[in-house]
């Protein structure tokens, strides 16, 4: 149920509202960024 | 015309393919741990192959996917044929598990990593093939640590690969935070 909330309900009463609720989705691009840096700095691409 | 189906076309290729490499190798992976580790359920099975085919799942690959997209839902969705394990039957269920579950993150990672540095040698490929191939790179950077993050959220109950292992490892934690995991 939190997980239905969490990953549905939130992010579409977000886009009603014109808040981005997607709370997930935000966790998720902040970690994906951290590790692609991460990697990208470990191959020398930065 | 042609400029009409060439322009989706040639953006469908730098995203399909990276998404699928990343599939295959992400669960082939478990099964092949899994039978490093005393498992052989998916190696007779014949899940311990790079052949897309046997991953792939008409509908939460393919079908549910399209269908999110096409009805521009704001919530993409997906899922593979998970690769059947048998706990009961790696030598030390404990350490194995978690060497089972984290293979497929680990191979993401590590394909992740591979894409990173074949940045590098692209300096050497011809105009008319060079931009396409970076653009699969970067977007076999991007999926592959997304699906590695993403079998790693932890859920209750979950069968997703490491997130079992998480999940374990936040309620052992939460025993001394006094937190909750499930809230996620």
């Amino acid at each position: 149920m939190i997980l239905i909330v969490v990953l549905f309900i939130l992010p579409m009463l977000g886009a009603q509202l014109g808040i981005d609720l997607n709370v997930v989705w935000q966790l998720v691009q902040r970690s994906t960024k951290v590790i692609i840096d991460a990697i990208l700095w470990l191959t020398g691409n930065t | 015309m042609f400029q009409q189906i060439a322009a989706p076309l040639y953006t469908a290729s730098t995203w399909v393919i990276p998404l699928v490499i990343a599939i295959t190798f992400h669960e082939a992976s478990h099964g092949y741990v899994a039978r490093l580790c005393g498992d052989d359920t998916a190696w007779r099975l014949g899940r311990v192959s790079l052949n897309p085919l046997k991953h792939i799942d008409p509908f939460g690959t393919v079908l549910l996917p399209a269908l999110l997209l096409v009805m521009r839902s704001p919530i993409l969705f997906g899922y593979a044929k998970p690769v059947p394990v048998n706990f009961q039957a790696l030598r030390n269920p404990r350490r194995d598990s978690i060497l089972v579950a984290g293979a497929g993150p680990a191979m993401n990672l590590a394909l992740a990593t591979l894409a990173a540095l074949a940045f590098h040698p692209l300096i050497l490929l011809p105009d008319t093939v060079g931009p396409w191939v970076a653009e699969n790179l970067k977007n076999t950077l991007v999926i592959n640590v997304l699906l590695a993050i993403l079998t790693c959220c932890p859920c209750r109950r979950s069968t997703v690969d490491a997130s079992r292992w998480v999940y374990s490892r936040m309620r052992w934690r939460s025993h001394w935070l006094g937190w909750n995991p499930t809230a996620l």
